[in-house]
């Protein structure tokens, strides 16, 4: 590993440092995941930006209409929030089995979702729950729907130089549930080998309104199980129906086989855990 | 038995004498380790499992900044070595025969440039026919693995042909007659995959050549003189023209038995006339490092109505990799594994070991116990259940007990097993073998040996009256030197603190089989005894002239020798010693005694005959989840014959310790190669077991003293990673009706097979 590090003051600073530089050149937030990358030959950069000292990326905050995390707020920040620990049980459940506290002390939430990995926990639970990327480029501010963030593996819609400065969260309506599992060959330090975001959100007689099923590490990015969603939208959810949406999220993956699990398993596995998910959150409704 | 002795130190749970520098981080440790002028090392690894090396042109690497100096098999003429079969090469000569086989070292300023430098060497390959799979090695018609197998030197022991590098066998009685009287008979296959030591700190060496044909290297090798000797021989100088340093070592578990880097770490500092430090990353950990061995292990096993076994027929095939390493010890040990500790009529056992091309594999502790014992245990319950049996109740219908004739022909002696399974068998709550639905808990018993091999001690005292010991093993981590020292004090009449200790250095400490086989604190604390002894005789006779009494008439006390109202301190007796001459210093050696055994039974045997055997019963209590294959450990129980626990806490510590690696062998731990290749060399893929994993391992210690055993002690540290993938495979039967016959047992396993 042999690069230059640029500390950027802004996110300006930051876009401004990119603009005259050649390219080969690559954010760094808490560097958990590039590190490794550039220490392993996977990737090569002759120089780094260094986000991490920029105040205003910071921090979560919460206001009427939601909440804004900074693409730099850490894992643990999230895991330690109250409020959108409350708000959303999944983004916490997911935040705090990301590696161990080492990881979770640095890893960034706009590391996970610009690292773009289909395993990545926070970014499936952030799927789940609808957020909006607020992401900054040459051309100024724009905000993407996170399932328009994804392409596939390490690839996002980001444009070249455009970074993360925020991720938005609306605040949940009255009746939102939202569940984060995982699977893994340990019960902690573990990369997902499936994992699923559930977020139901119930109407007037327990009609679930809205559905959201997010799914990883069984497709080629974090990816939504609609089919099974719409299954479940406009239905009182029983345990026949549940059995149903897992069985069509399951149908939604195209899982592959890798030293960490045959797709044969990933793909009995994710039928269950959206099976999980799903009751979890009927059960607390 | 006459109620035991109190004693002041030893049996006392007293802090180590190495803890403070280990807590605090003072502590130095081999890759802490750094000389002025150091360069650092790097090694180029074949790509191939098996390939002819066409050319090699390192001219644009030498050219590279910062490099100093570029080896390969050709730039410097060095030895073959090997333990049993001289099949190792340092750098590879015409071929390579594994995946991550050394082809060529850099030394450079940094760690950073020797890399780089490696990129720019270019290597021909012409690739050959390669066999991984060690059925397909056993064929006449594979390719063999060392084509000039019978022109490499190898002991006397090694029963070699072709792809088969060592065969050991036990016979007893007659199997077929066994089999044709049985009731039933069970044949089986098992397998098991390789797994990492695991020790902390990766492997290291620091050279310095101090003259042409001198050479001092710091590593954290768990074996200074076999390291010396091997050095000693791959670069033709005399052993003691090398000294072995280990200025602390990060854990071994058997991985750092072996040569590591202290050979790339000479050869470049050879060639650089500069000192160089390598260290494996942990990438070349998990890819290159010596691996415990997988293996098949087949079981046929007869018995009688009431599950008494009348005959067993077992082989277990090592996969040693591309070099023998440990494989044939391995495989012959393995077959009194198979045996297990039970009563056997008949037997026929054979170990053998096989050539792959997959990366050679090392001693990993107790390094044939946990393949054959998986087998063997799992087949018990199999059985057990077939009978309609308590797999307890079977195993207690089989077991050796005092007295017993073991398969080997070994009259048993201090056999706590039984002891062992009823008290883990409570401890676990056997009654209720079904707590709850996908809950079930299994057991499983095993047997393993305090090695032999020669200690030394070398003891003088100090002119503060304090003691300091010499020994020639290196401190693992398992407390053993703390260990040794306790016996020793206790024979003087000391503190522990009192006791000062100087090992891990070939140059000044006296020779050592080393820091292996459960050992180390068994022997080096019976050669200090010794050595004790004798010191106190001198001193005895120092103190005797002084305060002008018979030697018969002092009592000692206090760190003094006293005859009625007048003393003399130890203390007082060392300057004496000092400035009137004659230094109190005192020395001795203990070797276990050899142990009987019907050599009629047993062929080309490396440890036919189990010195001070220790007995052990794991059990656990566990949950599988019906969904997602999952198993969670409830509860864990280690029953253990100890003999005596010179250190209650350091024990249980080795018990601990040895469960949790187990259960990682059961559960998680698998190196996962595929045509030689390592599909998982990173520490993200390759899967300890965390905090999170393995519940508090409750530990039960039995004591059936051994004769030769410092107060009775057993070696202890190996045994408690034998049992787990058995323990724990019959646990995961008894919850869910899976049977598990390939380790690990991963959830996937459970789910889909
Ligand atoms: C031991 C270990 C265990 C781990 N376990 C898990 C786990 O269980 N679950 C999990 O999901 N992940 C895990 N990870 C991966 C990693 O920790 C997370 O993905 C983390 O959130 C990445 O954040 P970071 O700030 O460290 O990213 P970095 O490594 O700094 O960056 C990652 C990528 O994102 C880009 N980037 C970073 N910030 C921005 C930004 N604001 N805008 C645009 N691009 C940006 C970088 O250029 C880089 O390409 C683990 C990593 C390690 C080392």
């Amino acid at each position: 590993m042999d690069f230059r590090l640029h500390s950027a003051k802004s996110a300006d600073h930051a876009l401004e440092i990119a603009a005259s530089l050649k390219d080969g050149w690559r954010y760094v937030a808490g560097g958990t995941d590039l590190v490794i990358q550039l220490r392993r030959g996977v990737r090569k950069s002759d120089d780094l930006i260094d986000l991490s000292s920029i105040a205003s990326m910071q921090g979560i905050k919460e206001d009427g209409n939601g909440f804004e995390l900074g693409a730099l707020c850490t894992h643990k920040d999230i895991e330690l929030h109250e409020g959108l620990s409350a708000a959303y049980p999944a983004l916490r459940a997911a935040a705090r089995v990301v590696g161990g506290h080492q990881i979770r002390n640095v890893g960034t939430v706009g590391g996970n979702l610009a690292n773009a990995s289909p395993a990545a926990d926070v970014a499936v639970a952030l799927l789940a729950l609808d957020a909006l990327i607020g992401a900054k480029g040459s051309n100024g501010s724009r905000e993407i729907k996170i399932d328009d963030l994804f392409v596939s593996s390490s690839k996002t819609t980001l444009a070249p130089g455009e970074l993360i400065e925020h991720v938005r969260l609306a605040t949940p309506v009255v009746k939102t549930h939202s569940a984060f599992l995982k699977v893994g060959r340990r019960k902690a330090m573990e990369i997902s080998v499936v994992s699923a975001a559930i977020c139901l959100a119930f109407g007037a007689n327990d009609i679930c309104e809205k559905a959201r099923i997010a799914l990883g590490a069984v497709g080629p990015r974090p990816l939504r199980a609609k089919a099974a969603e719409r299954l479940l939208e406009g239905a009182e959810i029983d345990a026949g129906l549940i059995a149903r949406a897992a069985a069509q999220a399951r149908a939604e993956c195209s899982p592959r086989s890798d030293p960490r699990a045959s797709a044969a398993y990933r793909s009995k596995v994710v039928e269950g855990l959206v099976m999980r998910g799903i009751s979890q959150c009927v059960g607390v409704s | 038995m006459s109620a035991p002795k109190e004693f002041e130190v030893v049996g006392k749970r007293l802090n180590r004498l190495d803890g403070e520098g280990k807590v605090t981080g003072a502590a130095v440790y081999a890759s802490d380790f750094t000389l002025p002028g150091m360069l650092h090392g790097k090694i180029l690894r074949s790509p191939h499992a098996h390939a002819r090396i066409v050319r090699i042109d390192t001219s644009a690497a030498r050219k590279m900044p910062g490099v100093r100096a570029v080896v390969t098999g050709a730039s410097q003429k060095l030895n073959r070595f090997g333990n049993f079969i001289k099949d190792f090469e340092v750098f590879a000569n015409e071929r390579v025969y594994h995946v991550g086989q050394p082809v060529a070292g850099i030394a450079a300023d940094s760690e950073y440039a020797a890399e780089q430098a490696l990129r720019a060497i270019e290597v021909e390959y012409a690739e050959l026919p390669a066999v991984f799979d060690v059925m397909e090695a056993l064929d006449k018609a594979a390719p063999l693995v060392h084509p000039d197998w019978q022109s490499l030197k190898a002991a006397p022991i090694i029963v070699r042909e072709g792809n088969r590098c060592s065969r050991t066998v036990i016979k007893v009685g007659d199997v077929e007659e066994g089999f044709r009287n049985s009731y039933r008979v069970y044949e089986h296959v098992f397998r098991t995959s390789p797994v990492h030591a695991g020790y902390t700190e990766p492997r290291v060496a620091v050279a310095q050549w101090t003259a042409s044909d001198q050479a001092t290297v710091w590593c954290n090798t768990q074996l200074l003189f076999d390291t010396q000797s091997t050095l000693a021989e791959i670069f033709g100088i005399p052993p003691s023209h090398i000294r072995v340093i280990v200025p602390g070592i990060g854990g071994g578990f058997g991985g750092k038995l072996r040569l590591g880097m202290e050979h790339y770490a000479m050869a470049l500092a050879r060639a650089a006339k500069r000192p160089v430090r390598v260290m494996s990353s942990s990438e070349e950990e998990l890819t290159a490092a010596l691996f415990r061995q997988p293996a098949t292990i087949e079981l046929k096993t007869g018995v009688d109505r009431d599950g008494r076994i009348l005959a067993k027929e077992g082989r277990i095939v090592v996969d040693a990799g591309a070099c023998s390493g440990s494989g044939p010890l391995v495989a012959s040990t393995g077959t009194m594994i198979l045996a297990g500790p039970y009563r056997l009529p008949n037997a026929n056992l054979e170990g053998i070991s096989v050539y792959t091309n997959n990366h050679p594999n090392g001693s990993i502790r107790a390094p044939s116990g946990p393949m054959p014992n998986f087998a063997t245990e799992s087949q018990m319950d199999m059985i057990a259940e077939d009978l309609g049996l308590d797999p307890l109740e079977l195993r207690l219908r089989n077991i050796l007990r005092e007295g017993d004739i073991a398969v080997n022909g070994q009259k048993m002696t201090a056999v706590g097993l039984e002891e062992c399974l009823d008290k883990a068998a409570t401890a676990i709550g056997w009654d209720l073998r079904k707590p709850g639905p996908n809950r079930g808990k299994g057991l499983a018993c095993g047997w393993w040996m305090t090695s032999r091999g020669s200690s030394g001690s070398y003891l003088k005292l100090m002119q503060d009256g304090t003691l300091t010991m010499m020994v020639g093993v290196v401190e693992m981590g398992t407390g053993a030197l703390t260990g040794a020292a306790q016996v020793v004090a206790e024979e003087m009449g000391m503190k522990l603190t009192d006791i000062n200790v100087v090992s891990a250095d070939s140059l000044t400490t006296p020779y050592d089989f080393g820091s292996q086989g459960s050992r180390t604190m068994f022997a080096v604390a019976n050669a200090s005894r010794e050595a004790a002894r004798d010191l106190l005789e001198k001193m005895r006779t120092r103190a005797a002239k002084a305060l002008g009494t018979d030697e018969q008439a002092l009592v000692m006390r206090d760190k003094a020798f006293w005859s009625d109202e007048k003393k003399i301190t130890f203390a007082e007796i060392a300057a004496q010693a000092n400035t009137a001459g004659g230094g109190l210093i005192a020395e001795a050696t203990y070797i276990a005694p050899a142990v009987e055994h019907d050599a009629s039974r047993v062929q080309n045997h490396f440890s036919p005959a189990w010195p001070s055997p220790s007995f052990h019963v794991h059990a656990t209590d566990l949950s599988v989840d019906e969904v997602l294959g999952e198993v969670t450990i409830n509860r864990y129980v280690v029953a253990q014959d100890v003999g005596y626990a010179i250190n209650p806490t350091y024990l249980e510590g080795q018990l601990e310790g040895g469960a949790v690696q187990g259960v990682g062998q059961a559960l998680s731990e698998e190196i996962i190669i595929a045509n030689g290749h390592v599909k998982n060399g990173n520490l993200t893929d390759y899967k300890m077991p965390t905090a999170m994993d393995v519940p508090k391992i409750e530990v039960i210690l039995v004591t059936h003293p051994s004769v030769a055993g410092p107060y009775g002690a057993k070696g202890v540290g190996e045994p408690p990673t034998i049992q787990p993938p058995a323990a724990v495979a019959n646990a995961v039967a008894a919850a869910c009706g899976k049977r598990i016959m390939h380790l690990p047992i991963t959830a996937e396993k459970i789910l889909l097979g």
